[in-house]
Formats: structure tokens, sequence, C-alpha cells
């Protein structure tokens, strides 16, 4: 199993995940303050907490945009004495190809994506036309 | 300025609106306010001030007490814009490299396109020939060319390229040595066997997607002959001075590098003195005006007829400055036009 397949399996089975539906920019904001809580819960400062907002709503913004509705799946993990905090963002849309996806097209343009790998210490991504999208971030906290 | 003075004013509404809630919507809306600072290109340091600002009209209007609480959650606030500012600034950073780059192998392509075309024109005592190229902002595709040849021959030769920029420039050069070398090889003299010959040439080296349109003549000064074959480029214009008529240089032809084995018609044409020959490129008749309008073949034709006393360099530089004034500048194509006039 990759390495992102078990990050996906995490996402679903853990007792402790968020999951807020994503329809409107309401629920950018909720999910926002969601994931601003668990950010600070762990211990991320200020500045982290608000890379991990950002991220968040650029994903939540691309599941608006693209499919119309989907889910965020956030939690926390612990990995080896690593404090992770974790976003899984899932849609049913109409995906990307992969032609776009080898040209890093999609990373490119200005579909936030590229924004949500900068910041994240680990950035998974799977899609192909008309399955959907699964983006997963992952931000370690730095002691 | 405008937009500084909008911009301060929507920080001081979240800002105002954030230090009463503490709202997360207003920090949502303090990330988007930081990817369009960098859009209108306010800089770090005048957002700090924006930020500084906003909170001592806030502290002022709202008579409201600074408390240490206070400052830390406004910075909150600042860190949001901060944050997605930083994210946009690096990526528009990174494409000003990008563009910059891009711009830099534009001006190469511009040279080597440049470089090709021929420096200076045959000077003989019966014929006249006059040109004049205006390279669009993009590199283009435009090729021209005049040659001796033996038997008091002159080669003429108009083309377009498919594509813009390096690709475009790279097959130019490429058809510039191919055309030099038929040229002068003996065995091929025929215009359709030579344009047969380049379009196997081109087939073979260069992708699918791109073609050349092609236009190729000798002109024979003892016998006042032209003989030619037009592989696909915009049939060039004949006007007879002595009959005051007009004829179409057309033939059947494909343009080149899209179907191996194709053939060329070949087409003699009997030159009198006072004949102008016009040669140009898809530019000079597709430029357009303001309402979107092209300059023609027609207003073109007619141009030729009214002008055809004029030295072929003079007639070349008034049919340009034509489409130039038609196009009010604002031509996106290349235009090129060569005037020959037997004298």
């Amino acid at each position: 199993m990759s390495e992102f397949e078990e990050f996906i399996k995490e996402a679903k089975k853990r007792k402790r995940v968020i999951l807020v539906n994503i329809e409107n920019e309401w629920d950018v904001v909720m999910a926002r303050r969601e994931i601003r809580r668990l950010a600070e819960e762990v211990g991320f400062d200020e500045v982290d907490q608000a890379r991990l907002t950002m991220s968040l709503a650029e994903l939540a913004k691309n599941i608006i945009l693209y499919a119309g509705k989907g889910k965020i799946f956030m939690w926390k993990s612990i990995h080896k004495g690593e404090v992770n905090v974790n976003i899984l963002a899932e849609d049913e849309g109409p995906g990307i190809s992969d032609w776009d996806l080898k040209r890093g097209f999609i990373l490119q343009k200005s579909t936030g994506l590229a924004s949500v790998k900068q910041l994240a210490d680990k950035f998974f991504l799977k899609s192909s036309p008309g399955r959907g999208c699964i983006v997963g971030i992952k931000k370690i906290l730095r002691k | 300025m405008g937009e500084g003075r909008a911009l301060s004013g929507l920080y001081e509404v979240i800002l105002r609106d954030y230090l009463s809630e503490g709202s997360e919507a207003d920090l949502y809306s303090a990330l988007n306010l930081g990817k369009i600072c960098v859009e209108e290109e306010i800089g770090p340091d005048e957002l700090v001030g924006l930020h500084l600002a906003a909170l001592k009209r806030f502290m002022k209007e709202d008579k409201a007490e600074l408390t240490v609480e206070k400052l830390l959650q406004s910075l909150n606030l600042l860190v949001e814009v901060m944050v997605a500012y930083g994210l946009c600034y690096r990526n528009y950073i990174e494409s000003k490299i990008r563009n910059r780059q891009l711009e830099q192998e534009l001006e190469i392509a511009k040279k080597i396109q440049t470089s090709l075309l021929p420096t200076r024109l045959p000077k003989l005592p019966n014929i006249e020939i006059g040109v004049r190229m205006i390279p669009a902002r993009e590199v283009g595709g435009d090729y021209y060319n005049t040659m001796e040849l033996e038997n008091n021959e002159i080669g003429i030769w108009v083309g377009d390229v498919s594509g813009k920029g390096i690709p475009a420039a790279l097959l130019i050069s490429m058809l510039n040595y191919a055309i030099k070398g038929f040229s002068f090889n003996s065995a091929i003299r025929e215009p359709n066997k030579t344009l047969q010959k380049l379009n196997e040439l081109i087939c073979d080296n260069i992708d699918t997607e791109s073609f050349i349109s092609l236009f190729y003549a000798r002109l024979n000064r003892d016998a006042n002959t032209l003989i030619y074959a037009n592989g696909g480029h915009e049939p060039p214009l004949l006007f007879r001075q002595s009959t005051r008529q007009y004829f179409l240089l057309e033939g059947d032809g494909l343009v080149l590098g899209v179907e191996k084995g194709i053939e060329f018609e070949e087409t003699e044409v009997k030159l009198h003195p006072g004949d102008v020959l016009v040669f140009y490129t898809d530019g000079v008749t597709e430029a357009r005006n303001e309402h979107q309008e092209t300059f023609g073949f027609a207003r073109l034709k007619a141009l030729v007829g009214k002008n055809s006393t004029l030295t072929a360099q003079s007639l070349a530089d008034r049919l340009i400055n034509f489409v130039l004034n038609h196009s009010q500048m604002k031509f996106t194509d290349d235009l090129t036009l060569m005037v020959i006039k037997v004298l």
C-alpha cells in the first residue's frame, strides 16, 4: 500500500477525524475554524496556523469551483515521535487529466494547488478525468 | 492611488470587525486581501503601515482601549494577510522570472530570423526590386529571399511558416539553407520540382503540425518570363501596366510539410515593360482595423493600380504604410511585401 493510500485509509478509519462537508463559502469558514483549533491544540504557532488555514481554504475553494461539493477531513497524528496535522480534500468532480498532471499545469496555474504544495511538508494528489480529485497534505510540528 | 485608498478602507472594516467579533470569516477575508495586495503591487512595508493606521483609527473612533490581548489579536489578522501575501509574492516573482526568460528567448529567435533574410537585394539593369518587412512584436514566421541564379535568372521566394517564436525561427533557418542548396543545384531547376523536393525534406524533418506556405518563381531576364509554382501561399499579384489588367499568380499546390508525394503545378507568364509584381504574406491582407475589418486583397489591388508608376521600393513602402495606417500600428502578424518592376 502506498503512502498516500495509507493516508487516505487513515482519514476514513480514524476515530477522531473532523469531517466538514464543503458546498459554499460558509463551509469554508467553518472548516478553517476547525483546522485552526486543531493546529492550536497540537501546538502550531500563529504563522503556521495561518498557513494551514490558507491551505485548507485553497483546497475548499477548488472543491466549490470545480466539483460543486466535496468533503474535507482533518486529523492529528503522531508518527515516530513526530506530531502532524493532516488534511484530506475529496470531491467527485471532473478531475484532472493525466496530461495536465504531467505538464504540471495544475500546479503552475492559479488553482491554488501550487500554494498548498509549497506550504505543506507532504503533498499527495490523485485524480483522473471524471473520477474526482483527492488531495492530501501533512504539516509537521517543528519543535 | 484610488485602489490604495479603497484597500485601506477595506482593511479597516475587516480589522474592526475582527477585533470586535474575532470571527474566522474576517481572517478568511484577510487572506483574500493579501492576494489583492500583490496584484495591486502594494509593498509589504505599505501593508504593515495599513495595519497600523487601521489600528490607530479603530482606537480613536471607537474610543477602544488597546490592550495587549487586542494588539495580539490584531496581529493574527496581519499574519493571515502576510502569509497569503508571501505566497502570492513568491508565485508572482517566479512568473516574472519565467516571463523574462521567455522574452530573452524571443529576442534570440528574432535575431535568428532577421539574420536569415537577405541583407541586400540584387541590382539589375532592367529589373527593380523593393522589399519592406515589419516583424510583429512576437516573432512571426515570414520569409522572403531573392537571389541571382545562373542563365540570367533571379529566384524569388516568399513564404510563411506556421507558428511563432523559436520553433518558427528554426523552421525558417532550415528552409533558408535548403533553398540555398536547391537554388544552385542545376539538376532541379524547375520551381515545381524544387517545391516537391522541399516538401519531402520538410515532411521528413519537422513535426506534423508545422507547415510552410511557399511561393517560388524564376524570372528570366533574357526571355522576360516568370516561371512559378505556388505551395499554398497567397497568390502574388501581377499588374500589367500596358493594359491595366490584373492577374493572380495561382497554381495547384498544398502548403509544404503536410503530405509527402504531392505535386505542384508550374505556370509560365510573359512579362512586359512596366509590369508590376507584388508578393506578400497574409499579415498584409489580414491586418485589421478597430472595426475588425481586414485590409483585404481588393484594397491592395486598387492601391497597386493607383501607384504603379512609383519605383519598386517606393511602392512597397507606400503599400505597407497603408496597411500600418489601416491597422493603426496594431498588427499582430509579420508584414512582408515585395515589389518587382520590369523596366
